[in-house]
């Protein structure tokens, strides 16, 4: 076992866990596992110090009362006072909630905010198949092979345009005979593909019969942007709106490695607040600010799932990380390459720096501006 | 001391009484921990008093079942301290004002330090290693898997010891 697998075990240790015999082992006789142990074993105690520095506010006095929701107060003195039938009171409710109902109903069918349809597809096959497809760039699909009886059945779904709520959806289809060759087969090239169009709802499931294939059955959502799915059944790990997530990040500079962080992040880290920018340093690199927030002096990365790549200085930047960096395309990075942090040690670090905003549309790390 | 199932029949059954006695016992600490999670005391009094009046209007929420009291007290407020930061627009001051009275110096350098770290890694920290919260209850504030509360714990003191380490000298004392 090394250092790297062992730190969440010394993690585990300060919480009173037991942890597997061989990370025992190696913590028993690493000094730098056991300077982390000490490190977390102090952080604590001075964590639980100041904590008991701090004088406790007082309790204000409250007077605790539940308010009597006024809906029901109105309808109870409505129903002691009532001069019409009872009867034909409740019916015209009844008649009121049924039309409302209704009313409740069309526009949830309407709802179609966002721009991508993330669709749920199974195939004849009986597969689950998730497939994003935005109405922005009609050029996707998403393809798939499946066996169907004794054949083999290739089939590719494509969003062709978009009214209002619903979008028409072409599902192309081709079958094969077992042991025909199809390392060569190309949807975009194949004329022979049958091709059924049929026009979807997002939230309203239905189910579209290809003769001679069989039956696709399709749900969906709409969604505000392109899901980033893993794992056979879709599931979305895209970050979050304002989120900026980093994994086990590598450093490259014109193609050539000069950072790694997996002793210092290797899990996930997450950071979410409009007002902060990941600060990452690389001794002999300098520090990097990575913001969703324009910054005063910033570069514009562009960012393709894991990757964050700009130009600074005459140099290729790149960071690649074990997981995809934002929901966008962008990020801004401030490079400052003569920082040197005042410290015991130079090491590599990540954390979060503040951010103010220093003119609309613009922010500074604080003490830059 | 009640039990907890029985505290929570005397307030669901619009027990005032019992209701302050809770809030009076559990508010203090509470406070503490949103203090480190918003940017000013009278934010944490704010998002404190909420969180106690929306317990207070709403308990069937609890289930003792699912968790503890006073886990499902801190998710609460945590979940009312991100509502709180999701409110706050991007042109207001959300420098951290001096939280701690009395003692603020003494104590500063490690806050100073716990504010560096996201909202969400502050709050596992404060509710570890101050509160004392087991896993069980973390992934019941979090809302998150157990499995997730150990490694989320980890990047957390990863965090905080980087921060302590790249600090200045002489601000991050030797803690040794």
């Amino acid at each position: 076992m090394i250092c790297t697998d062992a730190a969440e075990f010394v993690s585990a240790l300060c919480d009173g866990e037991t942890i597997p015999p061989i990370a025992a082992e190696h913590i028993g006789t690493c000094a730098a596992c056991q300077s982390r142990l000490r490190d977390y074993l102090n952080l604590g105690v001075e964590l639980r110090r100041a904590a008991s520095l701090e004088q406790p506010a007082p309790v204000p006095d409250r007077t605790w009362t539940r308010p009597q929701n006024p809906l029901t107060a109105f309808l109870q003195k409505g129903w002691g006072t009532m001069r019409i039938p009872r009867l034909a009171f409740a019916a015209m409710i009844a008649g009121i909630v049924a039309l409302a109902c209704t009313l409740a109903v069309v526009k949830v069918g309407a709802r179609s905010t966002g721009t991508v349809v993330l669709l749920n597809t199974v195939g004849p096959d009986g597969t689950l198949w998730a497939c994003p497809l935005s109405t922005q760039d009609t050029n996707q699909s998403c393809e798939r092979d499946g066996k169907m009886g004794s054949k083999n059945l290739a089939y590719r779904v494509r969003l062709v345009s978009r009214d209002g709520s619903r979008v028409l959806l072409a599902i192309h289809t081709r079958t094969f005979a077992k042991g025909d060759d199809l390392s060569s087969f190309n949807h975009d090239s194949d004329q022979a593909a049958k091709v059924t169009e049929v026009w979807f709802e997002p939230g309203e499931p239905s189910k579209v019969d290809v003769p001679n294939v069989g039956t696709f059955t399709l749900t969906g959502e709409w969604m505000d942007h392109m899901p980033i799915l893993i794992g056979s059944h879709g599931e979305d790990v895209s970050p979050g709106p304002n989120e900026i997530r980093i994994a086990s990040p590598v450093l490259l500079k014109d193609k050539k490695l000069v950072g790694d962080f997996v002793s210092v992040v290797s899990g996930v880290f997450s950071m979410d607040e409009p007002d902060r920018a990941m600060w990452i340093y690389q001794p002999g690199q300098g520090s990097f600010l990575l913001s969703l927030s324009p910054m005063k002096g910033a570069t514009e990365a562009n960012v393709t799932f894991s990757r964050i790549s700009f130009e600074e200085g005459g140099h290729s930047w790149e960071f690649v990380t074990g997981n995809p960096v934002c929901r966008g395309n962008h990020v801004w990075v401030l490079h400052q390459a003569d920082f040197k942090p005042a410290r015991q040690k130079d090491q590599l670090f990540i954390v979060t720096q503040a951010l103010v905003q220093t003119a609309p549309g613009e922010w500074s790390p604080t003490g830059h501006q | 001391m009640l039990d907890e199932r029985e505290l929570w029949k005397k307030i669901t059954a619009e027990d005032a009484q019992a209701f302050d006695a809770w809030y009076r016992e559990t508010a203090p600490r509470l406070h503490s921990f949103l203090r480190h999670l918003l940017a000013s005391p009278q934010a944490a009094e704010d998002v404190m008093q909420d969180t106690y009046t929306h317990i207070w209007r709403r308990p069937q929420g609890f289930d003792p079942d699912r968790g503890t009291l006073r886990a499902w007290l801190y998710g609460i407020a945590r979940k009312q301290a991100a509502e709180w930061w999701r409110k706050q627009k991007p042109t207001d001051s959300l420098e951290f004002e001096n939280a701690a009275p009395g003692r603020a110096e003494a104590s500063s350098v490690m806050t100073d330090l716990l504010r560096q770290l996201p909202a969400e890694q502050r709050s596992l920290l404060w509710l570890r290693e101050v509160e004392g919260q087991s896993y069980a209850e973390l992934a019941v504030i979090l809302d998150i898997p157990i499995g997730t509360v150990r490694s989320r714990l980890f990047a957390a003191r990863e965090a905080l010891r980087a921060v302590w380490h790249s600090a200045p000298q002489g601000v991050a004392h030797d803690l040794h």
